[in-house]
């Protein structure tokens, strides 16, 4: 049996989803909220498999506790803004679902909540299209991600750097004075302050600064 | 073997202008399918929907290249076994069309490798019901997506596991 908690700040909305659902044999409303913050709550007392969740409610609104209520339930967004960043923030929060009021039928919504239920998921045309995006907006991120940080280790063995002067500069960068470091790498003040002249010098830098920005292949500021 | 379906009513082809709902504008598609029963099952599905029009089927890559920059229809449905794992094909394709994958895959990575790809949607065969490939079409056609329940459940994981691994907003952090 799926056990589903509705929540929205309509009592009509409720009283309709409830009747849309009364009709199959393997789903049963066990609650209803008419806010986020009385959903939380709710939700943890009751663990129900699905929550239908609405995102306009008073007190907190169900972007501000979508990942909350996805810790432990399976959510299935149903609410009638399709704002792509709505769509997207609550997707990213841990919904499996998102379905907008009045493009749905009762076939549909309960399709949806078990699909949801299975571990699966349900979203309408327009969050399916954002999901899309956004994944290949986040997959070409890491590819531009993934050949900086290779064009920054090609440079870095570029410098000559020997190990320990390598984790000295992990170090710098990390922010570490140069007690910390000494204290770190158990060396003394002055064998970091040694290790630091030889890395400005094959690192061409002036300052720590620098040597931190040429190191990680940032760009210099301004 | 591509078969161009003549189109003797002149309609417009064009994928723009189309309500999310569908609308009853009518929308063209190709289907691009390596298997000749599965094309003919696919055309009988669409067929029965009149407010989606079949103007090609091609039995390969090369073939649905072809067809869809000379017909220019709204929708491609692409069976992938005619991809390439570069999605090289879709890419061709999607310069002139919405391209909508059809799949067997059931399993998160391959389903994610094919949603890098630029399609607007994917339909999993075992998880088409009733109204869902002429849905699917029309929301295409309109300029949204589709995706089957397994499907929304690789892209959903796939999301938040790249939000765990690079943090929101923002590239990740580079320093060693």
């Amino acid at each position: 049996m799926i056990e589903v908690l509705i929540v929205d700040d309509n009592p009509i909305v409720r009283m309709a989803l409830r009747g849309f659902l009364a009709g199959a044999e393997d789903v049963t409303v066990v609650g209803e909220a008419p806010d986020g913050r009385t959903a939380v709550a709710t939700a943890q007392r009751l663990r129900p498999d699905v929550i239908l969740l609405d995102h306009r409610m008073p007190i907190a609104d169900g972007l501000s506790v979508v990942s909350k209520l996805a810790e432990s339930s399976r959510v299935l967004v149903l609410t009638s803004d399709d704002a792509d960043e709505l769509i997207a923030g609550m997707l990213l929060g841990g919904a499996r679902g998102y379905l907008v009021h009045g493009e749905f039928d009762p076939t549909e919504l309960l399709r949806a909540v078990r699909a949801v239920a299975a571990g699966q998921g349900w979203l309408s045309p327009r969050s399916a299209s954002v999901t899309i995006a956004v994944l290949r907006e986040q997959a070409s991120r890491e590819q531009e991600d993934a050949h900086r940080a290779e064009s920054a280790r090609a440079t870095r063995e570029g410098f000559g750097l020997t190990r320990r002067e390598q984790e000295v500069m992990a170090l710098l960068c990390a922010g570490h004075s140069n007690a910390a470091i000494a204290r770190r790498l158990l060396l003394t003040e002055k064998t970091v302050k040694n290790h630091l002249a030889n890395i400005f010098t094959k690192l061409q830098a002036r300052n720590r600064t620098e040597a931190v920005v040429r190191w990680t292949g940032q760009p210099e500021p301004g | 073997m591509g078969v161009a379906i003549s189109d003797a009513s002149g309609q417009p082809r064009t994928h723009t202008g189309v309500p999310a709902d569908g609308g009853t504008a009518l929308v063209t598609a190709l289907i691009a399918h390596p298997c000749p029963i599965e094309r003919a099952a696919l055309r009988a599905a669409l067929d029965a929907d009149d407010r989606i029009r079949v103007v090609a089927i091609a039995g390969d890559g090369d073939e649905a290249v072809a067809l869809t920059h000379r017909l220019r229809p709204a929708v491609v449905l692409l069976d992938d076994q005619l991809g390439t794992p570069e999605g090289g094909l879709v890419r061709a394709l999607a310069q002139h069309a919405g391209v909508l994958a059809l799949t067997r895959a059931t399993e998160r990575r391959a389903i994610t490798a094919l949603l890098r790809a630029p399609v607007r949607g994917c339909l999993v065969y075992g998880q088409i019901e009733g109204a869902d490939l002429h849905r699917a079409v029309r929301a295409v056609a309109a300029g949204l997506g589709w995706l089957s329940p397994v499907a929304v459940a690789a892209a959903s994981f796939e999301l938040r596991a790249r939000t765990r691994r690079t943090g929101q907003p923002g590239p990740a952090y580079q320093g060693s």
